[in-house]
């Protein structure tokens, strides 16, 4: 009998050992995820500035040749986006009243708010400015938080105009924003 | 010699024995078969659709759900610990894109509630109860009847977390032993101290109330929560008492 408490006693010590990291840790657990989804209308516009002023601005008017930073592309968006490809073409500067004249210049693609190259433009066939560039491909915006609507500047214009070669007179040319959403 | 004083001092139901050596070994050997089962635990938490959660995983709540009470998910306890455990459910912030840093936070309460007790197909009532109000329930691992009746603390209780980045816990505590009534087979009660009993289910159910409108607008407000997936840690862990 008094060996057989001793077994009893020494089974019971065992017990607790073995269940002793039980005591210090759980003997089960599982998580998960509550999960839930708040839809609004996706919404996204893109808008030339002032690089001025920052004010939105629809056309630039040029009276001096030489060199102008004309415009920032920005983009306003209210939920996470991504687009595939965000492009830019500009046409050639044609004089209002002939257009079979032009006013020649090059354009330049920068980084914002810096003299550094962006990306370079490719040239239209026989044009005389106009041209193309691809701005970002698969770019994708991601929004923060603390705002309704956040806002991204992507690219500053700056064109250069040829003087030497232009008549007087007026001459207007367009700048196109092209993008693809995924 | 040696068996005169163990005799004095283990058995407290009338084991006790003063006398020969053989009346001891005989009354020893009734008492026990000495084949205790092991202790287990196992917990299953289940999602709205009575599918099982898996760790790790997310659990939807619809725009249906918005700003009214929905069982969200159950548990399901199996085990055979007779004396207390407690089930401890954290639940985190619900945070937009599951982004810590963020301030667009959906508060949510939860009640959790006890469902049921059981012992194989027989429902064990919860709460202090006669014996005489129970059928008794035997097993093969001791000559004992037992009259089960569960405790559990804690059912009923809310949860709210706020939009404060703040985690809430709650705690159910269960306990076999405080309200099970043990006897023997003179109709006498026994004082049963091991750690397993019969083999029992407990079922619980988690009812969610998520707090945004149905327009997906801050309760009380017209301010719109931002586009998004929202994401809450629930995390569910069971300690043994």
């Amino acid at each position: 009998m008094f060996s057989k408490r001793i077994v009893m006693i020494v089974a019971l010590i065992l017990f607790l050992f073995s269940m002793g990291s039980a005591f210090c840790d759980p003997v089960a657990s599982k998580s998960f995820n509550l999960k839930h989804v708040v839809n609004v209308a996706r919404e996204y516009h893109f808008e030339f500035r002032n690089p001025d002023n920052n004010d939105v601005i629809d056309s630039v008017s040029l009276t001096s040749s030489g060199t102008h930073l004309i415009a920032t592309l920005a983009i306003n968006y209210n939920t996470n986006i991504t687009f595939s490809r965000i492009a830019v073409s500009f046409t050639d500067l044609k004089k209002t009243d002939n257009d079979s004249l032009y006013y020649p210049y090059t354009m330049d693609i920068l980084r914002p708010n810096t003299s550094d190259r962006l990306v370079n433009t490719t040239p239209t066939e026989n044009g005389h400015g106009a041209g193309a560039a691809t701005l970002y491909e698969n770019k994708q915006f991601k929004k923060y938080s603390t705002d309704p609507w956040n806002s991204d500047e992507l690219a500053d214009f700056r064109i250069n105009l040829d003087d030497a070669e232009a008549l007087a007179g007026t001459y207007q040319g367009n700048l196109q924003i092209e993008f693809a959403v995924v | 010699m040696l068996i005169l004083l163990c005799s004095a001092v283990v058995y407290a139901d009338g084991y006790q024995v003063l006398g020969t050596a053989t009346k001891i070994i005989s009354a020893y050997k009734t008492k026990w078969n000495g084949n205790l089962p092991a202790p287990t635990l196992e917990l299953r938490l289940l999602d709205y659709n009575s599918s099982e959660i898996e760790s790790g995983s997310d659990l939807t709540m619809s725009i249906n759900t918005r700003n009214q009470a929905f069982e969200a998910f159950s548990w399901v306890l199996g085990g055979n610990l007779y004396n207390g455990i407690s089930v401890k459910f954290t639940f985190g912030p619900m945070y937009w894109e599951a982004d810590s840093s963020s301030t667009e936070i959906i508060p949510y309460s939860i009640k959790l509630e006890h469902e049921s007790s059981r012992i194989g197909n027989t429902p064990i009532p919860t709460g202090p109860a006669s014996s005489a109000a129970r059928s008794p329930i035997t097993n093969e691992f001791t000559p004992y009847s037992f009259y089960y009746a569960d405790a559990v603390i804690g059912s009923g209780d809310t949860a709210n977390v706020e939009a404060n980045g703040q985690s809430e816990t709650k705690t159910l505590v269960y306990n076999m032993s405080t309200n099970t009534v043990v006897k023997n087979n003179s109709g006498n009660t026994v004082d049963y101290d091991e750690d397993v009993c019969n083999y029992w289910n407990r079922t619980g159910k988690a009812t969610v109330t998520l707090k945004i409108t149905a327009a997906g607008q801050k309760v009380n407000t017209t301010t719109n929560y931002m586009a998004g997936t929202y994401y809450a840690t629930v995390q569910v862990e069971v300690w043994i008492q």
